[in-house]
């Protein structure tokens, strides 16, 4: 049964790509998004009339109960991991089955880069090309609209992409108007500073942080993507391709 | 002969159908636990999944 494979094999590439997650994300982003915290509570604590005008304030999350510093903050970021890598694994899988399934052929390196790769330009490329990655404290739009565009971006380029690698060649130039289609209706801006901070010296060392974020954090997605597109690679070879092989009538 | 290649086409067309529901499905638990990681409004999965959410460059906050 196809559906009962992609979820026990989603999990377990879930807990080897999640594990390689947490490694990078705790050696190159975390202490970033640590310091960027520790400005962010600065902020916080100044008084009235100092704070920023734009959506920034992490207030609204200190009500609720949150992880100790260290191991358990590790630990959850490990769990959190693990589910993400879980579901986009459970995904790519899916649609492995469906597109590559019928052509009864193993997936070589090349196509299982390209599906990491596609991962990759879909699910972090597509949306941070309109709202960079983010770290604490950065004024952006409320958080609603940035999520219902992160949604539409990624849905609209996952179909373009979809469209260009699989569909037939006349309709290929369709596959452009989704890739453009999140760029056209445009990423939900505001008008103030990304960074606006009392101290100019500490706006510009948030404006570095970040800076150092987004290029860390693109690099960490893209080993993140690829590792995943092989695993599924890997797995998709190895105990799905023959269920297409043995419902061929033509070989009974 | 006739018979046998409509069983043949009805196969392919029950296996073809049964692949996509299951596909879908897949698709679709992928989706929650996505949802869940990533957009859940709860305060207590955005501090537990904080770090996550800014790697993976989720809209946070």
């Amino acid at each position: 049964m196809i559906f009962s494979r992609i979820i026990y094999s989603s999990i377990v590439i879930g807990l080897v790509a999640g594990m390689l997650l947490t490694s990078l994300q705790i050696a190159g982003l975390k202490p970033i998004i640590v310091e960027a915290e520790r400005f962010e509570t600065l902020a916080t604590e100044m008084p009235a009339g100092h704070e920023n005008s734009g959506h920034s304030d992490h207030a609204h999350a200190d009500d609720f109960w949150a992880p100790a510093q260290g191991l358990e903050r590790n630990a959850y970021s490990f769990l959190a991991n693990v589910l993400a890598s879980t579901g986009f694994a459970a995904i790519m899988l899916a649609l492995m089955n469906q597109f590559q399934l019928p052509r009864k052929a193993n997936i070589s390196w090349g196509q299982g880069s390209l599906w990491g790769l596609a991962g990759f330009a879909t699910l972090f490329l597509a949306p941070a090309i309109g709202l960079p990655p983010e770290i604490p404290g950065a004024v952006s739009a409320p958080l609603e609209h940035r999520q219902l565009w992160w949604a539409l971006a990624v849905l609209s380029v996952a179909i373009g992409l979809g469209i260009f690698a699989f569909a037939a060649v006349r309709i290929k130039t369709l596959g452009l108007l989704f890739l453009v289609i999140p760029y056209i209706v445009g990423s939900p801006q505001v008008d103030t500073p990304m960074f606006q901070h009392a101290d100019p010296s500490v706006t510009q060392v948030l404006i570095n942080l970040h800076r150092q974020f987004v290029i860390i954090s693109t690099v960490v997605n893209l080993i993140f993507w690829l590792s995943l597109g092989l695993c599924c690679r890997f797995v998709f070879n190895r105990w799905f391709r023959g269920l297409a092989l043995s419902a061929d009538p033509d070989r009974s | 002969m006739t018979t046998r290649v409509s069983s043949h086409q009805a196969l392919q067309v029950t296996t073809t159908t049964s692949v996509m529901a299951q596909t879908c499905a897949a698709l679709l638990f992928g989706l929650i636990i996505l949802f869940a990681v990533g957009f859940a409004p709860m305060g207590v999965a955005h501090n537990a999944a904080h770090d996550a959410r800014h790697s993976l460059a989720f809209p946070c906050h």
